[in-house]
């Protein structure tokens, strides 16, 4: 297990965790012995296929599940419920279509009581950076799928977290604003310096977008293998997902990792 | 043309109601059918405007009651929807009864609420909310209850407490389920009150129904067809009430 380089605590750790839960077949073992640790301002990208336990992961992180055994730590300390700290962007964008766009962005702020007219403004900057000045006051219904996610992303951000986690946010979206918009949601929580977890079945997206990839094997979901995945990129900098799907490395993580999941189809 | 596409829906409406009136009306001149049986809507108006007055007060009475039955029926249905969503107990206990309760021709109960309660309002009150609260307890719990797991999920990461998850998204999600069991709702609290009416007529001198009662035994059907029209024209004002609130 690769131990982050710096000797600081990790900002999002899991340890020895197990996950069972009850259903109508009886118990079902989600999640087992898992240990991940994730530094500061990583990006990391789980993949698997579907049932594997993936989102159960998020859930875990948020805090709106609890691990049957072991811990999942939050800057070093215990979680035991949902935190301010921790942002989610799931599949659909769930936004309201009786809330502006605005309003949509600051659900967030809202719910937890911050100073709306602080949070109106972060909002409106946030919306105004990703392109959507001029629709602060339309209606979710009026906008595209891509836009509707950015403001998703914004609604997300407006509470500053530094965990983001992402429960494949671009799964419902046409291939081409899936490739834009997860180019353009890399680059802008690299920018904000966001610690990064992002779920998803997607390959191409894993290796363009992570620094890191952890495959989880089949039900119950175990680490299966850890990536760290480099670019030579110029003066050690990472290039955006889009020039990443271009370079040299691309296609060997690609395969390396379309690998580790083919052997469980077989498996 | 223009003036076509912009009303066409008010002039769609316009005609078939006028339509139908001539064609009753020539139906009832042609045929040859005795007037105490089947009156023609001019005979209706003519009876009408022999006592505006009568016809007038009685229906303020019964419109009176239907509002104040149908606001409470509002009131309490969501409240008792409010209750079944978020206690598991009140579900497994106050949901249960109330569609037992439901499968009971309610209708029945009203000389008992007469008994109850007196031949006045407050006993046509209450025929009219036991009968218009079904529609609003269970659409409203139907509606609050239909988010998806994922977005209760996500205002769970926010930190949303109940009474946050319940205003700011289970309300607005219910409404139009709401606004579906009311519009129900309202005609059934006006079958409420001419019923309790029919049952405990005497006392109270001024309601439609005690009329339509009346009326009915001295064979003057010319009456009650004006009575069963102002009670559909109440019903078919309902909706569009509703429908103006909404789209708000």
């Amino acid at each position: 297990m690769a131990a982050p380089a710096s000797a600081a605590t990790p900002k999002v750790e899991l340890r020895n965790v197990n996950l069972r839960y009850f259903g109508l077949e009886g118990e079902t073992e989600a999640l087992k012995d898992v240990s991940i640790s994730i530094a500061p301002g990583e990006f990391v990208a789980i993949i698997g296929q579907s049932g594997c336990g993936k989102s159960t992961l998020l859930s875990l992180i948020s805090g709106i599940l609890m691990p049957t055994d072991g811990t999942v730590l939050l800057d070093g300390k215990p979680v035991t419920g949902p935190s301010r700290k921790v942002g989610y962007m799931l599949q659909q964008d769930y936004l309201f279509e009786w809330r502006t766009i605005l309003e949509n962005a600051v659900l967030g702020a809202e719910i937890q009581g911050a100073d709306m007219a602080k949070a109106r403004e972060r909002a409106a900057a946030l919306l105004t950076r990703y392109g959507l000045g001029q629709f602060l006051r339309h209606l979710p219904r009026q906008l595209s799928g891509g836009m509707r996610q950015r403001v998703a992303l914004a609604r997300t951000l407006c509470t500053e977290p530094d965990v983001v986690l992402l429960d494949e946010p671009f799964a419902a979206l046409d291939s081409q604003t899936r490739l834009a918009l997860s180019d353009e949601i890399a680059v802008i929580l690299r920018r904000e310096k966001k610690t990064a977890i992002l779920v998803t079945h997607d390959i191409g997206e894993a290796v363009s977008m992570a620094e890191r990839v952890i495959v989880l094997s089949r039900r119950p979901g175990r680490v299966k293998s850890d990536h760290a995945i480099r670019f030579a990129g110029a003066h050690g900098t990472r290039p955006t997902p889009l020039a990443a799907r271009n370079s040299a490395e691309f296609n060997g993580y690609f395969n390396a990792l379309w690998q580790e999941l083919e052997v469980h189809v077989e498996g | 043309m223009a003036f076509w596409r912009t009303n066409e829906r008010a002039i769609t409406v316009v005609s078939v109601l006028a339509g139908s009136l001539v064609l009753w009306e020539l139906g009832a001149r042609i045929s040859h059918v005795p007037q105490f049986l089947l009156p023609a809507p001019s005979v209706v108006i003519a009876d009408l405007f022999k006592a505006p007055g009568l016809y007038a007060i009685n229906s303020l009475a019964t419109l009176r009651v239907t509002l104040t039955g149908f606001g409470l029926a509002v009131l309490l249905g969501v409240l008792l929807a409010v209750a079944i969503v978020h206690s598991r107990i009140m579900e497994h206990s106050l949901y249960t009864l109330l569609v037992a309760l439901n499968s009971l021709p309610k209708v029945a109960l009203a000389p008992l609420f007469v008994i109850w309660l007196g031949t006045g309002s407050p006993s046509k009150t209450t025929v009219a909310v036991t009968i218009a609260i079904f529609p609003i307890v269970i659409d409203t719990a139907l509606g609050l209850r239909s988010i998806e797991p994922d977005v209760m999920n996500m205002a769970k990461v926010m930190r949303a407490s109940r009474w946050q998850i319940l205003r700011r998204i289970r309300f607005p999600h219910a409404l139009p389920a709401m606004f579906a069991g009311m519009k129900v709702a309202i005609s059934l609290a006006l079958v409420g009150t001419i019923v309790g009416e029919f049952v405990a007529g005497g006392d109270l001198r001024h309601c439609a129904g005690l009329r339509l009662h009346h009326t009915a035994r001295c064979a003057r059907y010319s009456s009650i067809l004006y009575n069963r029209f102002s009670r559909a024209a109440a019903d078919a004002l309902a909706p569009f009430a509703a429908a103006a609130r909404h789209s708000r």
